[in-house]
């Protein structure tokens, strides 16, 4: 699965690199940007807000308000990441997207215990993100649109492909419903992704709450 | 100031901002003390975070991640490999935006 995914991941990051050159971003800076942020929604919105001279703080404000659900993302890593060497645990962060995020935790629950397939898949992931940066922004706006390709849909169907081993049953399904209604809400009033901060706190704080509830009952 | 250094410190920012999204989490856990209703919380925010993600996609108002989602989703369900399964829903998509 890391190589497709690298694939995938060089096709977004052509996609970058043709936004960077026509915001009027250099080579090298497109490049440190792709390699140090790696997190690429946050970068395509902040080419969308860039000035010449760019904005310092509102920029740095934007991408932390972008990918503050990494940090539910992260919270939820912990049960995998706190028995790891300082090292590990963090570089596994530090290379931590939605997608390897994901597949980490799908894989988990299928039994996979080693929590390199993060790291091992977030490195890919990186490699093919600032290879397609310097790729894109070489070649410009001849490599025409990636819709055309339909890339724009790889991110939605691969969370589906993760909804399955995630899926905890029919008569549990009242905290999955919570956490899409809240997301949806907030997604309609509050920017960047506090959303899924929302839904997803929301939905598991009812899952703890049900489950803690009939354990009482039970035992 | 120069403008060159203050792209750089844009990208600096947003660097040192966006990695502190990705460890914050795991530090906050470390000063919340374990099992209880935390533990049970944990056990369903992974699930919980996948959908709060994709349900926007879903009601998103165009046809192609709704598409996207259902074709990864009998695919996967077939058994056959996740490759299959994502590529096959971009080609699908590729092939109906050409039609549309």
């Amino acid at each position: 699965m890391a190589v497709p995914l690298g694939v995938a991941s060089i096709a977004f990051g052509l996609g970058f690199g043709v936004l960077a050159r026509e915001t009027g971003l250099e080579l090298a800076e497109a490049l440190a940007m792709s390699a140090t942020v790696f997190a690429g929604a946050s970068q395509m919105v902040a080419m969308g807000a860039w000035t010449d001279p760019p904005a310092i703080l509102a920029l740095t404000i934007l991408a932390v308000t972008i990918n503050i659900r990494h940090v539910v993302m992260g919270a939820a890593l912990r049960p995998w990441m706190q028995s790891l060497p300082f090292l590990k645990s963090h570089a596994t962060l530090a290379v931590m997207t939605d997608v390897n995020w994901a597949m980490g935790m799908a894989e988990r629950r299928k039994g996979e215990a080693d929590a390199a397939i993060i790291l091992g898949s977030g490195c890919a992931l990186w490699v093919g993100w600032v290879s397609g940066t310097a790729l894109g922004h070489t070649l410009g706006a001849a490599m025409g649109d990636p819709k055309a390709y339909g890339i724009d849909v790889i991110v939605p169907a691969f969370f589906a492909l993760m909804l399955s081993p995630l899926w905890p049953g029919w008569r549990k399904t009242l905290p999955w419903i919570l956490a899409a209604c809240v997301a949806l809400l907030v997604q309609r009033f509050v920017p960047g992704t506090w959303y899924v901060v929302a839904g997803g706190l929301a939905g598991a704080a009812l899952g703890g709450w049900l489950d803690g509830r009939a354990e009482r009952r039970h035992g | 100031m120069g403008e060159d250094l203050q792209v750089w410190l844009t990208i600096a920012g947003m660097a040192v901002g966006t990695l502190m999204t990705r460890i914050g989490g795991f530090w906050l856990m470390r000063l919340v003390p374990e099992g209880g209703f935390i533990s049970r919380a944990l056990n369903h925010l992974p699930g919980a975070l996948v959908i709060s993600i994709l349900a926007p996609y879903a009601l998103d108002g165009g046809w192609s991640a709704p598409v996207a989602i259902l074709v990864a989703l009998v695919v996967g369900r077939l058994g056959l490999s996740a490759i299959y399964a994502v590529f096959g829903a971009c080609a699908l998509v590729a092939i109906l935006r050409l039609a549309v």
